[in-house]
């Protein structure tokens, strides 16, 4: 079996043994912390006001008074949204989309890139050409719409997960990263203990590129959730919106326009966006967040190849 | 270093061979990956449904599109809608602003998640390393609403943190969102702040693939930190660097008109209409859409994309390893 | 084609405006002798689709469902608007229509809103909502829309889906959308009283064609009309140092100097704000909106009610008032002001939210004079506190300039100025059962149920003796704190029939009351100096080629003025150098002026002359 040539092993298992750092290095190192630190705390900042101003009295947020911890700390706003049937609703919806169209997407895209990153297919930069071309150019949004009416998608589940089944940017950077890291002479070997390509990509492939999987994986998921366009132009039925499209219809009333609501209408709407506007926020934050330690996990270095036999 | 070089050369020697291979009959040759094409025929039905068959509607840029008449029925006007465009008083400014904006975007965020990865990647201290992973890539998820209103209280030249803190130094306010110069700055660097994070993931997953004996070699081999990020982690991340800036170049033209729609005020318009915002405003936003108008001025933009795309694929066929084909 | 219009050269808009104008003060109705009838009855029969199916509908009964008169409302004295009746089921068996409406909070889901079962029950007509999602009438949202229509797969109405008039021309020309003349004359009730009360309403819906493609969402409101000029002060800081309201631009400078200098807030410090505004996007934006009426008629900068911004009528030939010696004039006077620091900078950069955080600002106020369409546009009102700061803001008039020149833009084309209203398409099978879906929706009760929720729940009719806004009898009474919960009511969609009078009919609870009250009051002051009528342009159909060439010179021309406006206030323009007046004015012309005239001129012949 191919497994013999390769030799897959965790970096933590078996570390190198410590050479003393040098001057320079323990320096250039103290620098990196310094400068990661401070990147930190310029990104921590604005994220931990977001936190505070959720939990805080809308009108101490609207006059400045936060600007750091709570003011006047309540959870009405998460209480709110609770009660808010179409947030709730949203966001089951959204998880629908990001798990099953994450599922559809990753697959698409090993099955793409994986050829396109071998250098003996026949025809390969024409193919390379055919998925760039849609980059480029695209027919615009009403024949789209037309073929996913054709298709009967519309107000489908469905038309939020196959109109995107797969992203070329996606498939051209997975299959760069194949290119990079899957030698062809592991290939060749394979081919002497009798492995055939799909053999090949199912058995050593696809367990070798874990760490590009996983960026796929989160990279549709989080364009899923957060991705409204599609839904608003295929989704009539209420029942079946996405969580980010409710958060648009709550977080985008500023410019309603006032000659169609009343001054205590308008105040209201303006009350419940400032109530809700950042706990909305950390609620779609919450997901992304919570899903981003599974995917870390394969970035630990070491899960590749160790050595090749030959 | 010997052993840096090692891999590369012999993935060299193996592509070499390849080509070399005597021409034993393309047909042979396709009969022998039949299971590759296989493998592709989902993606490429995809493409060919979701993306080839609507391509017939391009030819809305050459018609006056009307809903009702449909795309086959509306009448040709030839290239009306170009020539309106190229002489229209907004040609030269939305052009040149976005031609501003976007590469300024490049330069300035391009190369940051690239070192924000190969720092990180040097970091021993696991629980660090991962917090500063996590909470960097968290303000992706904020919207663009949220993170413009966070931008206006943050740069307020009377009560903004910013210049609360510049008083401290005895510098006088400055009101960065009210000049144009400025505009292009704040855009592209609260940018990078949202998105620094993110983007640096693809780097990090590909920096997880370098062979670590390569790292353990040139240790002992007395190499510096530095020397062995430049020698091994960098050469190993360019072949993606490279094809993530190809595509980028050919997008040149197109900007997220959110955020500048929303950044928009009447002392940075000179600055701030970019060609996205100016399709919406006259062709989507219009008192009658002006669908044709606003695909010919997309379509403009796609072809001038696709050349630069082409140029620059050559140009990195030529001196860098990779390319898309 | 239009010229042949021009030539006529007759101008009936001054006297014809006029007399509705009496029509609706009085309160009398005239029968609709509006030019858009007549019109409608040289083209009659147009319709390729074919009147005749349009206008015969088995299922729906000619002359509306049987009715009788609901005995429980009093109304007022002279009152004009809605009527309460009880209506009997509009069929037998149950009907489903297909309607696209917008999403919206408020409404929550359409299917299992209250009002919706509540209406469905009364009327035995089943909806099938079909929801667009994004701001009603955003290019998201109509994007969606035309898609639909493109695909062919039409629904029976559009509800609050907002079509421009030119949309609703093109659509309607191509028989996409029904006209709605004959349905109406044949099986609506509840419309007709609005054509009586309110002819200019329909005139303002009939396209040039002479059809009518939409019912009409009616809201005679008052205080709309002017907000996008209004400007607020801070009473108690007048008070303090003992100034009166100004009225002409001298005192107002004055007033500004004392309360930059002399510190109204009695705390001490330095820190009162001069005047301050809120930028793009959120309108009503440019500072121009107020000072001009001190130096000519300005009919306003982009805003959802004025389609049309900067542009007035000349003696009946479309101008703009951006390039005149007056509006140099008005510059030079906003640029006075800035240089003595009397403009905040801010005015042309900040979102409405950091004007909100300065009109919020916990301790002393520091507003004193703000430019803002409410009171909610700079600080959160709160109604149930007395003393809450937002008491004290009153509105400063239109000043007088050096010549005596006050003019306020009044918009006299407001009431039915939204295009929201009801659509029928040319896939409905029972389109006079669709109007008279409509129709009904424009009864008292419906009206006041869409708008406070259930009977006895959200409103009650009021007593006898109870007093409204006007002081006259009262017709209705909230239980509630307006606005109701979330899905108890529509949210001020569907169709609306708003009149002054009813709008003033809401019995007032002196200890809770409410903003609209002060707030008709403080428009008054804009009232009385409004500017002829026969200036303004009225809402115009324009034709495809007309709206392609708007379309794009517009965006120019929009960010030229507002930027210039700008630059010229803040001095990085001179605004007394001859030269950058000039470049200002010619640009202004390479940039299509002439040409976007004419396509308004052409299509304001094509409607009134």
């Amino acid at each position: 079996m191919a497994t013999t040539a390769i030799r897959m092993r965790k970096d933590r298992t078996r570390r190198p043994t410590r050479i003393r750092e040098s001057r320079s290095d323990q320096f250039f190192m103290i620098v990196t912390y310094v400068v990661l630190t401070l990147f930190l705390l310029a990104v921590l900042y604005p994220l931990i006001f977001i936190v505070s101003a959720s939990v805080s009295d809308p009108l101490a947020v609207s006059s400045g008074q936060v600007w750091l911890w709570p003011v006047d700390l309540n959870f009405n706003g998460y209480e709110e949204i609770l009660k808010h049937k179409p947030i709730v609703r949203g966001f089951a919806n959204s998880l629908f989309y990001v798990v099953v169209g994450t599922l559809v997407n990753v697959t698409l895209t090993l099955l793409a890139a994986y050829p396109l990153s071998r250098r003996d297919l026949v025809g390969r930069n024409w193919f390379m050409m055919l998925f760039v071309f849609t980059m480029m150019f695209s027919g615009g949004l009403i024949p789209t719409y037309l073929v996913v009416h054709d298709l009967g998608l519309l107000n489908t589940r469905w038309a939020l997960i196959l109109p995107t089944a797969m992203a070329v940017w996606n498939v051209i950077i997975t299959r760069t990263y194949y290119q990079v890291t899957i030698p062809h002479e592991l290939l060749e070997a394979a081919r002497i203990d009798g492995c055939d390509d799909i053999g090949f990509f199912w058995r050593i492939v696809i367990p070798l590129s874990k760490p590009i999987i996983a960026v796929n994986a989160l990279f549709y998921a989080v364009g899923h959730w957060n991705q409204f366009f599609n839904a608003l132009i295929y989704l009539t039925n209420e029942a079946l919106f996405p969580l980010q499209l409710v958060l648009r219809e709550i977080l985008i009333q500023s410019n309603i326009d006032p000659t169609m609501a009343d001054a205590a209408e308008l105040a209201r709407r303006r009350e419940l966006r400032d109530l809700l506007k950042y706990c909305l926020i950390v609620v779609a934050s919450i997901p992304p967040l919570l899903a981003y330690p599974f995917v870390q996990k394969h970035f630990v270095r070491g899960i590749m190849i160790g050595s090749l036999k030959g | 270093m010997v052993t840096v070089l090692r891999r590369s050369e012999t993935g060299r020697v193996g592509a070499v061979n390849q080509r070399q291979a005597p021409r034993a009959g393309t047909w042979r040759r396709i009969r022998n990956c039949w299971q590759l094409y296989l493998m592709l025929l989902l993606p490429v039905v995809y493409l060919l449904i979701f993306h080839y068959w609507p391509m017939y509607g391009i030819q809305i840029a050459f018609r006056n599109y009307n809903v009702v008449d449909g795309i086959s029925g509306s009448p040709w006007v030839g290239l009306t809608h170009f020539e309106r465009f190229i002489g229209s008083y907004m040609f030269w400014p939305v052009i040149r602003n976005t031609i501003i904006l976007h590469s300024y975007e490049l330069l300035a965020t391009f190369p940051l998640p690239i070192v924000l990865a190969m720092a990180l990647n040097q970091v021993r201290l696991q629980w660090f390393k991962r917090s500063v992973q996590m909470i960097t890539y968290a303000p992706h998820f904020i919207s663009t609403v949220v993170i413009v209103g966070m931008l206006v209280v943050l740069l307020d030249p009377r009560t903004g943190l910013l210049n609360n803190f510049l008083a401290l130094f005895g510098v006088e306010p400055l009101d960065l969102l009210g000049n144009p110069d400025y505009f292009r700055h704040i855009y592209v660097w609260s940018g990078a702040w949202q998105n620094l994070g993110f983007a640096a993931i693809i780097y990090l997953a590909t920096l997880s693939s370098i062979d670590p004996q390569l790292h353990e070699a040139a240790v002992v081999d007395g190499a510096s930190r530095i020397k062995r990020m430049w020698h091994i982690d960098l050469p190993g991340i360019m072949p993606v660097a490279v094809i993530l800036l190809i595509l980028n170049i050919g997008s040149i033209l197109s900007i997220g008109f959110e955020k500048v729609l929303l950044m928009q005020n009447s002392l940075n318009l000179s600055a701030s209409e970019v060609i996205d915002t100016y399709v919406y405003k006259v062709g989507l936003a219009a008192p009658l859409p002006q669908f044709s108008y606003a695909a010919a001025i997309g379509l403009f933009r796609s072809v001038v994309g696709l050349i630069l795309l082409v140029l620059a694929n050559q140009i990195a066929r030529k001196f860098a390893k990779s390319s898309l084909w | 084609m239009a010229e042949r219009h021009g030539a006529s050269g007759a101008f009936p808009l001054n006297g014809m405006s006029r007399r509705q104008f009496v029509t609706r003060a009085l309160g009398v109705g005239l029968s609709a002798t509006s030019a858009g009838s007549l019109l409608a009855g040289c083209s009659g029969g147009g319709d390729p689709e074919g009147g005749g199916a349009v206008g015969a509908d088995p299922l729906a009964k000619k002359g509306g469902p049987k009715s009788t008169q609901n005995a429980d409302p009093i109304y007022p004295e002279g009152y004009v608007g809605p009527v309460a009746s009880h209506k009997q089921p509009l069929v037998k068996e149950k009907v489903t229509l297909r309607i696209v409406v917008p999403q919206n909070t408020a409404v929550g889901d359409w299917k299992d809103n209250q009002f919706t079962k509540w209406y469905e029950e009364t009327t035995g007509v089943h909806i099938e909502w079909h929801v667009v999602a994004g701001e009603a009438g955003s290019a998201d949202a109509m994007t969606k829309v035309n898609a639909m229509i493109a695909s062919g797969d039409l629904p029976d109405a559009f509800m609050n889906i907002d079509f421009s008039p030119a949309q609703q021309m093109l659509y309607g020309s191509q028989g996409l959308f029904v006209p709605l003349n004959d349905l109406i004359e044949n099986y609506c009730v509840e419309i007709k009283r609005i054509f009586k009360a309110y002819p200019d309403v329909k005139e303002l819906i009939t396209a040039n064609d002479g059809n009518i493609y939409t019912m009409p969402y009616v809201n005679d409101c008052f205080h709309c009309n002017c907000g996008i000029q209004r400007m607020w002060i801070y009473q108690p800081w007048l008070d303090e140092l003992g100034l009166s309201m100004p009225t002409t631009l001298d005192e107002f400078e004055e007033v500004l100097t004392a309360f930059v200098n002399e510190d109204p807030n009695g705390n001490g410090k330095r820190d009162e704000l001069p005047l301050m505004a809120h930028s793009l996007p959120a309108w009503p934006a440019p500072l121009s909106n107020f000072f001009m009426g001190s130096f000519l008629y300005n009919p306003g900068g982009p805003a959802s009610n004025r389609p049309y911004p900067w542009l007035y009528l000349n003696n009946g030939k479309v101008d703009i008032v951006v390039n005149k010696p007056g509006w140099r004039e008005g510059l030079r006077y906003q640029n006075r002001l800035f240089r003595k620091g009397l403009i905040a900078k801010e005015c042309f950069t900040q979102d409405i939210e950091a004007l909100q955080r300065i009109g919020n600002r916990k301790g002393d106020n520091i507003l004193g004079v703000v430019r803002a369409w409410d009171w909610g546009s700079f600080l959160t009102i709160d109604a149930s506190d007395p003393d809450a700061r937002w008491h004290g803001y009153v509105c400063v008039p239109t000043l007088k300039g050096p010549d005596g020149t006050a003019i306020s833009m009044w918009n006299y084309y407001g009431k039915a100025g939204n295009n929201a209203g009801f659509v029928v398409t040319k896939a409905c099978k029972y389109p006079g059962l669709a109007v008279q879906w409509a129709d009904g929706q424009y009864e008292l009760e419906a009206q006041l149920r869409a708008s406070y929720g259930d009977l006895n729940k959200g409103w009650r009719w009021a007593e006898e003796g109870e007093a409204g806004i006007n002081g006259k009898q009262a017709l209705y009474k909230a239980l509630i704190t307006w606005p109701p919960e979330d899905g108890l009511w529509w949210g001020q969609l569907g169709l609306s029939y708003r009149s002054n009078d009813f709008r003033l009919a809401e019995a007032v609870d002196p200890k809770a009351p409410t903003f609209e009250k002060p707030l008709y009051e403080e428009s008054k002051k804009y009232y009385d100096a409004r500017q002829d009528q026969s200036l303004q342009l009225p809402p115009v159909y324009l034709t495809e080629e007309q709206a392609a060439v708007t379309s794009e010179i517009s965006v120019s021309i929009e960010n030229h003025v507002l930027q210039h406006e700008a630059k010229f206030t803040m001095g990085q323009l001179d605004i007394n150098d001859d030269d950058a007046w000039q470049t200002y004015v010619d640009t202004l012309d390479r940039m299509g002026l002439e040409n976007y005239l004419r396509a308004y001129q052409e299509a304001f012949d094509a409607k009134y002359s």
